[in-house]
């Protein structure tokens, strides 16, 4: 045990590094479009036909248009090898939080609209966050990934709190079937006023591959108004940091992020 | 009101507010440290009070005026302890003895433990429960602590333990022993390792957390204010202890050698949070009669000793 | 015995057994080394079927038995009372298919909730918007009730302190001594199954990734395995050297991360953080690898994915040695920690017997002597690269499971890293595969929770007519709720971690 604790505190600091840094060469990331034109106006359906999340839609009204949407995507990696243009392309940003639903939905040659709420000022260096967890629980992990050495929210004034009567902002991972529409809203409830909703991952975003089935699991814009929205499947433990920064309005969370 | 007493009430109104919360911001980035994380930043707590003062509040329906008041009465009696205590190193403003002090902790815990059960919930009856079990430990332990300082320095007035004049030398070991035992009182009363996990957060652990668990808003903030005083004002009391042992009068060096003391049993508090296990709840009894015998024992030297 | 093909590339036998002789059928199944995998119904055009799949421990082989119910009929003689293992399954069968268990001694929902509208029976019927909005007259659920004076209950859940799935756990106690835990889950019901049924086979593989997402690798895994094991095909070895790799490395990150769980609830944050950093390293290997944390989008029937070139694997490989001399030197923290082992020894026991009866898997199992690990018993040729043991203790307290899983997950990095460094890239290439008319498909992983099944049942059509997960966590959930009794409410969070156990993979 000794040469043990004596190894352990003789170690460094985990938390190093770049906050809110790329994610590795490695990793696949979530897909984004570029400004290379898409050639589906000449019958190439590449990307929509191997998407299984239906995340990819196309149209030829105007130009080869292609719209992608992160709250569905699956991050499997299909679109970005296949296409063939490169419209579609590998990004590994984590600043991918946005405010509005819509800021996920990317569109070739169509910036988004800015978001119009501006979040609180008096969460700015403190915010207790109250994790739910409705059937994602790779999510789970990512989320307790957050307080580790490695990532460590609690620099940034972010605690995680048992009572939602203490909390600020209320996180949801998972798909919210129909058994947790009434907890959810409970805990909602408890919470004391100013209070935020963020759906972390794609599946509380908008259900995920269990959206229309008999079990409700359609995500948490069903049941609460989520004021943040995460992407990711699951979200990398950063793209949650981001999400929460961007809930606490921190200077950190606002450059060079999908939302304008 | 003379000058000096207006100064010295301005000077603990400041200490009284600003240490407690700068203790606790101390002690969590130490934590923190020994983790091998950032950790929050030093102000944290102040950040969280400015936030929570600013909330509003979510009140279960099922809850009565017990409740809504328990937060004001404790930290109230909080204060009164600051106030006829000489935790902060200098003489207290109020004269107060230990009798006093014992009940105003007392009628702390009484109006928490009734606010939890109030909720009607199953943690705040739990939390009580057992919060009232540990008070069988700690309340005897810091009676007979305090006792047994009294008998050294003479008088049942907790001033007196900051009076050069009746501040005695070598007390045999009389004052050391209470230090400790007060230390281990203190150790339950602030929800420290290896009694309870200030972590984890996980309910079915919780002791004195359990009770707050319904609270939010401004009670939170005084609740939470409340806990950093309650630490920063025993911590004083065992750091006065030992300074009388080491005969330091001079009131200054008291006040700096208290605010070192007070420093290091933070230090020692955040290296036990993140080293040691807790303790099997039915273990915690063999830990905390340890804290009664060496505050009996101490009141016997003291006794024998006189 | 290892040159003989894998029992599961053969196509599985399947056979008849009169419904009344089921359960007189597998009573002896089961005294002759036989488990019950798991316990399931089935629509067919005469009818609905009750399924058994037994995995035959000794000589490693999967055998399924269909009992066709007569038509129109809704309730067969329960096996529970002789085959306590059933207990969970017939009450699935009951809230699914509306086919009750007669005689079952504790016939409550499981997953189907008071929430859901009347004679919703999800798998035996097509489920329409209007029998969705009909009115719920659903009897509230009922807990079992503890009488006697000074026993008093605490609720808690579905929504939990920590950061940890949904469900209700029910404790009736004396003073601090619970006296009877029961487990009331489904609040993550999603429709897996519903919906494995009714998609793409492309999408199929996502959905069994996302049934239990900390367990996407084995999951996977096991998904192509069915798969392939109904075409009667089989991906080449290279590709199945590697999903096994992946399959270690999520056991070698799941263990660490829920030891560093088990120092977080004894209150002890070196520990905790410790383990935390090196599930991050392990972590990245999986990223390094597959292109994810969590090794998703990858494993898929006959091919794989990226597959990652040689110096990757290689690098790989040394990054998982380096890791376990790092794990050799954190595992001390908790198990040599004589206050740690104090808390830990005693606490939660799983009696041998009872294990046995429960039918326990996994590492809690192998914590009371149920000597039973997947890859021991089907032999796979990958797992041969080096001698390795599975750990078997028989104390079945917390201490023994947290050994067990700090030596799984010691021995996984070290298989990883072997299977690794042996792995070729090779092309293999996608292709739709065709599937044959009235078989059975069935893919068996020892995933880190213990044995995961899935088992996928085609019509006469080739179409996928029923599609079963059962995830480790279905046998051990009851056993957890005996090993909380006659301890401390305060011990019960260590107690679970212990056992570690997966809500969604349970409701699906």
């Amino acid at each position: 045990m000794l040469p043990a604790l004596l190894n352990y505190l003789r170690g460094a600091r985990q938390t190093r590094g770049p906050v809110l840094p790329d994610l590795m060469d490695v990793n696949r990331g979530l897909p984004t479009l570029t400004s290379s034109p898409c050639i589906h106006n000449e019958g190439c359906t590449t990307c929509a036909d191997g998407c299984v999340s239906d995340a990819i839609s196309l149209s030829t009204e105007d130009t080869a248009m292609v719209t992608l949407d992160l709250g569905k995507c699956l991050a499997c990696g299909h679109c970005t090898h296949a296409c063939p243009t490169g419209t579609i392309a590998a990004s590994r940003i984590t600043r991918t939080a946005v405010r509005q639903r819509s800021n996920l939905v990317l569109t070739a040659g169509v910036t988004s609209p800015p978001a119009a709420t501006n979040m609180r000022e008096m969460f700015r260096n403190s915010l207790v966050v109250r994790y739910v967890s409705t059937g994602d629980n790779a999510t789970d992990m990512e989320v307790n990934a957050c307080m580790n050495p490695l990532f460590d929210a609690s620099r940034f004034g972010i605690q995680f709190t048992a009572s939602p009567r203490f909390a600020d902002a209320l996180l949801i991972g998972g798909p919210v079937p129909l058994a947790m529409h009434e907890p959810l809203r409970a805990t909602f409830e408890a919470m004391a006023h100013p209070r935020l909703v963020i759906a972390a991952g794609m599946q509380a975003v908008s259900g995920g591959l269990f959206t229309g089935g008999y079990t409700k699991a359609d995500g948490v814009g069903k049941v609460l108004q989520p004021d943040i929205w995460i992407p990711g499947n699951p979200p990398h433990p950063w793209m949650i940091i981001h999400g929460l920064l961007l809930a606490m309005g921190h200077p950190l969370a606002f450059a060079n992020q999908l939302d304008p | 009101m003379s000058t000096s007493t207006a100064m010295l009430l301005a000077e603990l109104a400041v200490e009284a507010l600003v240490l407690p919360l700068l203790l606790v911001g101390i002690l969590r980035t130490l934590r923190a440290r020994l983790q091998k994380r950032t950790g929050p930043r030093i102000l944290q707590p102040f950040y969280d009070l400015a936030r929570l003062t600013r909330k509003s509040s979510s009140i279960s329906l099922e809850t009565g005026p017990v409740f809504r008041t328990a937060p004001a009465i404790s930290l109230t009696a909080y204060l009164l302890v600051a106030l006829v205590t000489p935790w902060w190193g200098l003489c207290a403003p109020i004269r107060g003895d230990l009798i006093l002090v014992i009940f105003l902790l007392a009628t702390a815990r009484m109006a928490i433990g009734l606010a939890a059960m109030d909720t009607g919930t199953a943690f705040g009856g739990m939390g009580a429960s057992r919060e009232s079990m540990l008070s069988i430990f700690v309340e005897p332990t810091m009676v007979l602590a305090l006792s047994a300082a009294a008998l050294v320095s003479g008088n049942l007035w907790l001033n007196g333990l900051a009076k050069p004049s009746v501040i005695a030398g070598g007390s045999a070991y009389v004052l050391p022993l209470a230090a400790a035992a007060l230390w281990l009182a203190a150790a339950v009363e602030t929800s420290r390792m290896p009694i309870e996990d200030p972590v984890t957060h996980l309910e079915l652990t919780m002791i004195h957390e359990a009770q707050l668990l319904e609270y939010s808003g401004a009670r939170l903030a005084l609740l939470e204010y409340q806990s950093a005083l309650k630490l920063t004002v025993l911590y004083g009391l065992v750091a006065q202890l030992l300074l009388n042992e080491l005969v330091i009068r001079e009131p200054f060096e008291r006040w700096v050698g208290t605010l070192g003391l007070i420093l290091c049993l933070v230090v020692a508090a955040a290296i036990l949070d993140t080293l040691l296990v807790r303790l099997h709840w039915r273990k915690l009894p063999d830990l905390l009669i340890f804290g009664l015998a060496f505050s009996l024992v101490a009141c016997l030297l003291a006794a024998l000793r006189g | 015995m290892s040159d003989q093909p894998s029992a599961l590339i053969s196509p599985i036998p399947l056979e008849n057994v009169p419904i009344l002789q089921l359960r007189a059928r597998l009573k002896t199944e089961l005294s002759d080394g036989n488990r019950l995998g798991l316990l399931t119904a089935m629509s067919s055009p005469n009818g609905s079927q009750i399924i058994s799949l037994l995995v035959q421990t000794l000589s490693g082989g999967v055998r399924v038995l269909i009992s066709q119910l007569p038509h129109d009929a809704a309730s067969y003689a329960s096996l529970t009372p002789d085959i306590p293992q059933a207990h969970w399954f017939e009450r699935e069968i009951n809230d699914m298919w509306g086919i009750r268990p007669l005689g079952h001694p504790r016939l409550k929902s499981l997953v189907i909730h008071d929430t859901y509208p009347d004679n919703l029976f999800p798998l035996a019927q097509q489920v329409s918007p209007a029998l969705m909005r009909k009115r719920n007259n659903r009897a509230a659920y009922r807990f079992s009730v503890v009488q006697g004076n000074g026993v008093y209950e605490v609720p808690v859940g579905p929504v939990h302190a920590g950061i940890i799935e949904p469900g209700h756990f029910r404790f009736s106690c004396l003073g601090e001594v619970i006296e009877n835990l029961e487990i009331r889950l489904g609040y993550v019901h999603r429709g897996v199954e519903e919906r494995l049924t009714n998609c793409d086979w492309k999408a199929m593989r996502h959905v069994v990734e996302a049934a239990s997402s900390d367990t996407a690798a084995a999951n996977a895994v096991a998904h192509a395995q069915a798969i392939e094991s109904l075409a009667g095909v089989q991906a080449p070895p290279d590709i199945q050297r590697l999903r096994s790799a992946c399959v270690e490395i999520e056991r070698a990150a799941c263990h660490i991360g829920d030891l560093g769980g088990i120092c977080n609830d004894l209150g002890f944050g070196a520990g905790s953080a410790a383990f935390a950093v090196l599930r991050g390293t392990v972590l990245g290997i999986a990223e390094m690898i597959t292109g994810s944390r969590f090794m998703t989008g990858v494993i898929v029937p006959l091919s794989h994915r990226n597959m990652p070139a040689k110096p990757l694997c290689t690098a790989a490989a040394n990054r998982l040695h380096e890791c376990r001399k790092q794990l050799q030197s954190t595992i001390p923290l908790l198990l040599q920690n004589s206050s740690a082992i104090e808390r830990m020894e005693g606490m939660g026991v799983m009696k041998h017997s009872l294990a046995q009866d429960f039918g326990l898997v996994g590492p809690a199992g192998r914590a009371s002597g149920i000597d039973y690990d997947v890859r021991k018993v089907f032999r796979l040729p990958e797992y041969d690269c080096m001698e390795w043991q599975t750990p078997n203790l028989y104390d079945g307290d917390v201490l023994a499971r947290a050994k067990v899983r700090a030596t799984e997950a010691t021995t996984a990095l070290d298989l990883a890293s072997v299977m690794l460094a042996s792995v070729t890239p090779v092309s293999a290439p996608e292709s739709v595969v065709e599937l044959p008319a009235d078989s059975a498909g069935v893919g068996i992983v020892e995933a880190w929770r213990g044995e995961l099944i899935h088992l996928i049942l085609t019509n006469s059509d080739g179409v996928v007519a029923r599609y079963k997960i059962k995830d480790p966590s279905f046998n051990n959930w009851t056993a957890l709720a005996v090993a909380a009794r006659g301890n401390l409410l305060s011990d019960f969070p260590l107690c679970n971690k212990s056992f570690g156990l997966s809500y969604s993979g349970t409701d699906l």
